[in-house]
């Protein structure tokens, strides 16, 4: 038996040195794992997502639905100013796009300053 | 349809269908070239500075207006085309003309804002200065898209029906 243990351990070693070049293919869970506790990836903060999905549906709804509205409710029968209404609406959607990209970046420079 | 006017061909109506096809090709081309060229510049720099990334996405947003455009000039073609409408060939024509208008300028306006945003976002990583020169002219090359649509609104008030 404790040849044969001898035996099995040396087996075991040898085993434990063919599992080593296995073994990275376990540690990167484990490292990725880490590396998600340590630097939370992308941790989205709320407002940055509400911009995101406000922008988003202002651009996909806001110009087609205005020219809809404007054609069917407001100015039935004239296409042309929902059109010039839809446009505009788009132009006004990227304004408001710069203008909150500016504040935003303002406020970190002031955070930055503290 | 079936009376033989000349002034109104059956084959009027493909013109204007040219019209609608060109806008939407033309200005959706140039929409996804420029949001295309200046997103590889945003994620470029975004390894860098994540932080300007929400400043560098102007030209994203501006090529998606560009595809505004165009969508709304397709809308407004093909609101007036109708299988039961009497469909002049000066319609066709005028509607061909609307749409190769806006989609044309569009490609045009999408390819300024995709060279003009990939450049100007790599340059605002080094000089932040840069940016209000960048907004302005992707301003002035989104504005020729805007051409192209005022174009198109005016020739298709001209279209009568």
């Amino acid at each position: 038996m404790a040849t044969r243990r001898n035996v099995k351990s040396s087996s075991a070693e040898k085993t434990e040195d063919a599992s080593a070049p296995a073994a990275p293919a376990v540690l990167p869970r484990a490292m990725q794992a880490e590396k998600m506790k340590q630097n939370p990836g992308p941790a989205i903060p709320s407002d940055v997502l509400v911009k995101l999905f406000g922008f988003t549906l202002a651009m996909l709804v806001g110009p087609i639905g205005c020219y809809y509205l404007a054609t069917n409710y407001v100015f039935p029968g004239s296409t042309v100013l929902g059109a010039a209404i839809a446009a505009v609406v788009a132009n006004v959607v990227l304004i408001a796009f710069v203008i909150v990209a500016m504040r935003e970046d303002d406020g970190e420079e002031k955070k930055k300053d503290k | 349809m079936s009376d033989h006017n000349p002034l109104t061909p059956a084959f009027a109506p493909f013109f204007g269908m040219a019209g609608v096809a060109f806008a939407m090709i033309g200005g959706c081309a140039g929409a996804a070239f420029g949001t295309a060229k200046s997103g590889i510049g945003i994620s470029g720099i975004g390894i860098f500075r994540p932080e300007l990334i929400m400043k560098s996405l102007i030209p994203v947003v501006m090529s998606g207006i560009l595809g505004v455009y165009s969508l709304v000039v397709s809308v407004l073609i093909a609101g007036d085309m109708g299988p039961d409408k009497s469909y002049s060939l000066f319609q066709g024509f005028l509607h061909l003309s609307a749409g190769l208008s806006v989609g044309c300028s569009g490609l045009a306006a999408g390819y300024a804002i995709g060279n003009v945003g990939d450049a100007g976002v790599r340059a605002y990583l080094e000089q932040s200065r840069v940016y209000v020169g960048m907004v302005l002219i992707l301003i002035f090359a989104e504005v020729l898209g805007l051409y192209g649509l005022i174009v198109a609104l005016i020739l298709n008030t001209k279209g009568g029906s």
